[in-house]
């Protein structure tokens, strides 16, 4: 019987598109071009199915992922993306993340304003949009995918980038572009759960 | 005339890693190989012909035209310019598309990435794939990427960007959809997290002099020489990079009739300097020059029988190959800020400024303009007519016109490609050898000149060449060293008698 073809490696791309349309464009057909398949709402391989929301398609295609790639803009966009950002936390999916630096150092600016003192997360809000910023939603995204407030040991890194093709897509270059690795190191990870 | 030699020199040179011949319009396969062009040093595709170069043509040429046009534009991401023309050769009609390495690989045609090996078109490998992401965070780091600090919207001309946007969509160039001013920029990478970059500036700026001074362009006519002691006129002019190119524009139209007084013939010559060829020598000044340096600029100097486009700034190929790596060497100077000349129309064909520029000046019967480069900067000279024209020790034009087509519009063409592309290649082998270290664009331009003028006459010795090319002997001995290091020329003879010769490697490339 022939060698069955192995299976490729399922990436989710999460992330707003305003005003990262084709960065985002770029970032996908990278990862085909690496050896995976990526399921990415923008470029239409998220599975409708059929009788659910776009956005309850988006959780499903989540749990169906082998690996999760959120990335966060300062742009919150309709919410979708932060949903899959919990959904992708609350399944433990093998995950990684890549942040603007303005949602990072406006996490650091707001910290005393949006956080009590035991942590919990106040009401605070931007009342109006800026062209920096439009809410701080973004920051709870990051807070999701860093594991902010969660012991040590299940700290994630989130990447920081300024410019994406100046140094946001030579760490997806680092992080996936040798498919062999990545695909045993997901597979270590499998193992040790 | 020019336009058709032009072509049938192009294939002449068969197909190679930056040439392609289609017989038919196959949109698909043509979308990929300009994919690959773009992920690579660019290149043309020509419609119309079979593989070995044979003319077969293409019928209803025009309307292919812009359904390819569309077609392009709208499959292959990010968006780059692409002239894509009607080219006669005899009675039949081809289709040349040509594009410039990209600058913001890597570019997708169908979801995937192409890449060019010789005559193949195929998927990049990962490797090939982490090649651009590096090449493409050199190109981020160009000045015109970087972002002006303190500039807001307001600062911006708004009428001038959605005039842009609605020219762009008219005349087929750009895909972008809607009219929101802060999204078109977003859309050409000239708006970014609220923050807009120096060529946004430069080119949608109302006063871009308060964040550029730089940018001002000084106009001067003289009476008579530049040592008169009258002046008839001399500005500076600000703005942005359109509203310039118009006032000059407006000011070369009202040049108007020139007399001139010929001592051999005892009569007055009357003549006028050709508008296009001006406005052409002015875009690329404005589109090509180096906005980098704080003290470069542009002056434009009028005399009674000439007039000089000149750029005090540095050369194109003061881009190092270090920081723009040999993938991105065809380039133009500033491709965000070109490629918005481009969206607007002012481009016609990309890489063709020198000969339109020529058949201009020869149609009035001036005497073909020349162009000069050296350590001051760069300048285009236009003179009067033919009869008058006194000698000057410059290169004339016939030698350079493709080298300065180089300086003019960042890609070479015509009859020198070849001898660019050959020097070129010998040179980054020698690199990446470590035979010689990196060089500049300028020095392969300048090694490429060299190598022009020895095939001419093989066996000039180094004063020959020195003379020839108006420069000291101690700069040419420099880029002969270079040229003999990675097997280009070669010395033959003895030390004192003998001269240089093109080595085979270089013959066989070129």
């Amino acid at each position: 019987m022939a060698k069955r073809k192995k299976e490729k490696i399922k990436i989710m791309v999460s992330s707003t598109v305003y005003h990262f349309k084709s960065d985002l464009e770029q970032l996908c057909s990278t990862l085909i071009g690496f050896g995976y398949e990526v399921i990415c709402s923008h470029i239409g391989t998220v599975y409708p199915v059929p009788g659910k929301t776009p956005e309850e398609s988006c959780l499903v295609a989540v749990a169906e992922c082998d690996f999760f790639f959120g990335i966060i803009f300062p742009m919150y966009g309709s919410g979708i993306t932060h949903k899959e950002f919990q959904e992708a936390v609350r399944l433990n999916k093998p995950r990684g993340f890549l942040a603007h630096h303005d949602v990072a150092f406006a996490k650091q600016l707001l910290k005393e304003f949006m956080f009590e003192e035991n942590g919990d997360r106040n009401g605070f809000k931007l009342t109006k949009r800026t062209p920096v910023m439009d809410d701080l939603l973004v920051i709870d995204m990051y807070n999701i995918a860093i594991g902010d407030g969660l012991p040590k040991e299940q700290r994630l890194w989130a990447q920081e980038f300024h410019k994406y093709p100046l140094d946001g897509a030579p760490f997806v270059n680092s992080l996936f572009g040798n498919e062999a690795r990545f695909r045993a190191d997901l597979e270590k990870l499998k193992g040790s759960e | 005339m020019k336009d058709e030699q032009l072509i049938k020199n192009i294939i002449l040179e068969g197909e190679h890693e930056q040439l392609d011949f289609k017989e038919s319009v196959q949109k698909e396969n043509i979308a990929k190989v300009i994919c690959s062009f773009l992920n690579g040093k660019g290149g043309r595709v020509i419609i119309g012909l079979n593989n070995s170069g044979t003319i077969k043509g293409i019928s209803n040429a025009l309307k292919v035209v812009e359904d390819l046009k569309v077609y392009l534009l709208n499959s292959i991401i990010p968006e780059a310019p692409i002239t894509i023309n009607v080219e006669s050769l005899g009675r039949s009609e081809l289709i040349m598309i040509k594009v410039y390495g990209g600058s913001k690989q890597p570019y997708i045609f169908d979801g995937n990435i192409y890449y060019r090996k010789g005559l193949n078109t195929q998927k990049a490998t990962s490797k090939e794939i982490s090649k651009l992401i590096h090449g493409r965070q050199n190109s981020e780091l160009h000045w015109e990427r970087q972002i002006t600090i303190g500039v807001t919207v307001n600062d911006l001309d708004q009428k001038l960007i959605q005039s842009t946007i609605r020219e762009s969509r008219e005349n087929h160039r750009s895909s972008f959809q809607g009219d929101d001013v802060l999204d078109f920029l977003a859309n050409y990478s000239l708006y970014q997290n609220g923050s807009f970059t120096n060529a946004c500036v430069v080119l949608f700026g109302k006063q871009p002099a308060r964040f550029f001074p730089q940018i001002r362009v000084r106009l001067t006519e003289y009476v008579d020489g530049k040592t008169d002691n009258q002046l008839l006129r001399d500005e500076l002019l600000e703005g942005n990079l359109f509203l310039i190119q118009s006032k000059l524009e407006k000011y070369i139209g009202n040049l108007g009739i020139r007399s001139v007084f010929d001592k051999n013939q005892w009569k007055r010559v009357d003549f006028k300097f050709p508008e296009k060829a001006l406005q052409e020598g002015i875009i690329n000044a404005l589109m090509h020059r180096d906005y980098s340096s704080v003290s470069s600029g542009v002056s434009i100097s009028i005399y009674p029988d000439s007039v000089v486009i000149s750029n005090s700034g540095h050369l194109p190929d003061d881009l190092t190959v270090r920081l723009l790596k040999t993938s991105h060497r065809s380039h133009p100077v500033n491709p965000d800020i070109a490629h918005i000349v481009f969206l607007r129309g002012l481009i016609d064909k990309l890489g063709r400024g020198t000969l339109k520029v020529l058949e201009e000046c020869e149609k009035e019967g001036l005497k073909s303009p020349i162009w000069k480069d050296n350590e001051d900067g760069v300048s285009l000279t236009f003179y009067g007519p033919r009869a008058l024209a006194s000698k000057r020790g410059n290169t004339p034009i016939g030698l350079d016109d493709g080298l300065n087509d180089g300086l003019n519009d960042g890609l070479n063409d015509g009859l020198n490609d070849g001898v660019i592309r050959g020097v070129s290649k010998l040179v980054n082998d020698g690199v990446d050898d470590g035979v010689i270290d990196g060089v500049t664009d300028g020095v392969i331009i300048e090694v490429a000149r060299l190598t022009k003028l020895i095939s001419q006459k093989e066996g000039m010795n180094t004063l020959d060449i020195a003379t020839k090319r108006g420069k000291s002997k101690p700069t040419v001995e420099r880029y002969l060293r270079t040229a003999r290091e990675v097997g280009i020329i070669e010395f033959r003879g003895a030390p004192r008698t003998g001269g240089y010769y093109l080595s085979n490697k270089i013959k066989n490339l070129i």
